[in-house]
């Protein structure tokens, strides 16, 4: 990641903790990987769960990150349990909806164009914002 | 408890760096659909096919019927965030 990518992130990342507090999240800059997030979150539903999401970026804003679901922080995502059930979610796999790098990739011939990913504003937010409504309004429990 | 006349709005949206939208002191049965119809003039926002635009305000998303007095209950003032949202999955 280069540094104006992770100046402009830096800038960011303050509107996105303030809006995990007031969700009852976190959120965590990883301490290895420039540009890797660790979010802890909730679904307003169940605020005994909990969710951990890995964010990857690699150019920002330019390109949106990699989105995937995780143990915990700093751990695997390849494993079911640690996925919500919530549509268009691929517990362990990825996540196919125009926020995240998977879901543009599996999508390279229609996507970029019926949904170009946006380079203004706050990003970040933008992301952790469509992850918090997911997870508030089409949650349907924990994957197995 | 008294009924108040006016709420006072503003209204944020993380995909735009433009400042909050002040919506000033609006009359208290005014539709969270006016107001978001403002903000999105505001941070020219624009309708787009398959994308819906809705308001958020105390971590749940307020339908466009709903008045601003309902939403600001007790208080003089109420912050939503707009949000984009495209309703087409893979």
């Amino acid at each position: 990641m280069d540094l104006e990518s992770q100046a402009n992130l830096e800038e960011d990342e303050k509107a996105v903790e303030a809006f995990l507090l007031e969700n009852s999240g976190r959120c965590t800059r990883d301490g290895s990987v420039p540009g890797v997030y660790w979010l802890e979150m909730r679904p307003v539903s169940e605020q005994a769960e909990r969710y951990f999401v890995r964010v990857g970026w690699s150019s920002y804003p330019h390109r949106p990150p990699s989105v995937k679901f995780a143990i915990g922080i700093g751990g695997v995502t390849n494993v079911g349990r640690a996925w919500p059930v919530i549509s268009g979610y691929g517990p362990g796999n990825f996540i196919c909806k125009p926020f995240t790098a998977e879901g543009y990739a599996a999508h390279s011939t229609d996507w970029p164009n019926q949904h170009p990913w946006p380079t203004t504003g706050n990003l970040f937010l933008y992301v952790a914002e469509t992850l918090q409504s997911d997870l508030d309004e089409r949650y349907q429990g924990r994957a197995q | 408890m008294p009924v108040r006349e006016a709420i006072g709005i503003k209204v944020t949206f993380a995909l735009s760096k433009e400042k909050p939208y002040d919506g000033g002191e609006v009359p208290a049965p005014t539709t969270v659909g006016v107001e978001r119809e403002k903000a999105m003039t505001y941070f020219g926002a624009q309708p787009e096919p398959n994308t819906v635009f809705y308001l958020v305000a105390h971590g749940q998303r307020q339908p466009d019927e709903r008045t601003v007095g309902q939403v600001a209950g007790d208080a003089d003032e109420v912050e939503f965030g707009l949000r984009k949202e495209i309703v087409q999955g893979g």
